[in-house]
């Protein structure tokens, strides 16, 4: 049972492929990433070059208790894409493969507040911001089937952006610890976007 | 073929190079400033009850007009309302300095501070509390009577020693950003420094 899953599986990937040879052709889709889900939209200009964009949001809020104070934390990170692809067409193995590179416009934002349970005193905040605009460049392999089906994994990195973080303390002091704890878990320098659309 | 490894090359230069936002980082104190003008006055815990022993106490701090000199009275009820008085340990520091702010080991924002200690005395105010400290005897004092205040500094009562007269007394203060309460250190946890440790959990509010 489990070879024959393996045999359709094979029969599924590598079978009626079609190679975006089509210069004029657009797809549009769907995608989850690191920076939030989102749709994307493309236009094959030739059987080599993409151009493509996307938009994508996440915003998550969160509420913990421990030791008789209450973290409250809210992050928005909503980001406009704009990129062109090029396609490593030569080579048979190399097929689909592309590298990518583009400009992401950004509000990404974040604020945690730290307060005391039984007087609703404040104790701490802190504030992220991130620049607006961010290069991202990535690479990524890019498959669409003869019956329009399209799907896309890609790992991108962006650079020249920047970001600030404010801390504010009020009754509690952040330590060393807790500030490099949180600079490293508030930083999205990659983005892995998982894509599945429609060629037409 | 050369051409697009031309165009590969630099991409793949890129991207390992410099990827990631840089960080800069600031941190505002925004903790109040505890002054003398903000601690004269009287300031009152709430009553804190102690369903174990069905007693309560509740703890009145004044500070002199430049809080300079602090009157520390703590009540003991025989309730668990703070209404029937048991006995009263009041404690007065005179030439009180203020510090500058520092932090405790579980970064607490606080200010130090250091006091000359008057005098700390405890007065029984019924019968049953006079008996129950004369039988002990408590602080190894014997002539204990009701509605009479005795000086207990310097002296040992139960697990607590007190400090003598005119003996340093060093403590916290913290004050939360909006001002509207203080708490003061545990001095039954004293440091190497001769400071608390740590504060104690309950809000004295003016």
């Amino acid at each position: 049972m489990i070879r024959f899953r393996i045999v359709l599986l094979i029969i599924f990937i590598f079978s009626p492929l079609s190679l975006l040879a089509q210069s004029g052709s657009s797809e549009a889709g769907l995608f989850y990433s690191t920076w939030g889900i989102g749709v994307q939209g493309s236009y094959n200009y030739t059987n080599e070059i993409l151009f493509g964009g996307d938009i994508s949001s996440q915003s998550t809020a969160s509420s913990s208790s421990s030791s008789g104070s209450t973290i409250e934390t809210e992050t928005t990170i909503q980001t406009v894409n704009g990129f062109a692809r090029y396609y490593l067409r030569d080579l048979e193995f190399t097929d689909g493969l592309f590298g990518q590179a583009g400009i992401a416009f950004r509000n990404w934002n974040g604020t945690g507040t730290i307060t005391e349970d039984n007087t609703k005193a404040k104790l701490a905040s802190i504030k992220m911001n991130w620049s607006p605009l961010v290069l991202v460049s990535g690479f990524g392999w890019h498959k669409v089937w003869g019956f329009g089906m399209s799907t896309s994994i890609s790992y991108n990195f962006s650079a020249g952006g920047s970001r600030t973080i404010e801390y504010t303390e009020n009754m509690l002091r952040f330590s060393d610890a807790i500030k490099s704890d949180l600079e490293e878990n508030t930083d999205f320098p990659t983005n892995l976007v998982i894509y599945i659309g429609y060629s037409f | 073929m050369m051409k697009r490894y031309l165009i590969i090359l630099p991409l793949i230069i890129f991207l390992f190079t410099g990827c990631g936002d840089a960080l800069s980082t600031s941190t505002k104190d925004e903790s109040a400033s505890v002054t003398a003008d903000f601690l004269a006055g009287t300031w009152t815990a709430e009553c804190v009850d102690n369903t174990t022993a069905s007693t309560s106490s509740k703890t009145v701090l004044v500070f002199s007009a430049a809080a300079d000199n602090l009157s520390s009275t703590s009540t003991n009820y025989s309730d668990l309302n703070c209404v029937t008085q048991n006995y009263v340990i009041r404690k007065t520091l005179n030439t009180l300095s203020l510090g500058t702010k520092s932090t405790t080991a579980q970064y607490q924002i606080m200010t130090k501070y250091t006091a000359v200690v008057s005098n700390i005395t405890l007065e029984p105010k019924t019968i049953n509390a006079t008996t129950s400290l004369n039988s002990t005897p408590y602080c190894g004092i014997t002539g204990w009577s009701s509605g009479a205040q005795t000086s207990i500094a310097g002296l040992t009562c139960g697990s607590i020693t007190y400090k003598a007269q005119t003996a340093v007394y060093s403590d916290l203060i913290q004050v939360n950003s909006e001002k509207t309460f203080i708490r003061l250190g545990n001095t039954t946890n004293l440091g190497s420094s001769g400071y608390p440790k740590t504060l104690y959990t309950e809000e004295y509010y003016k």
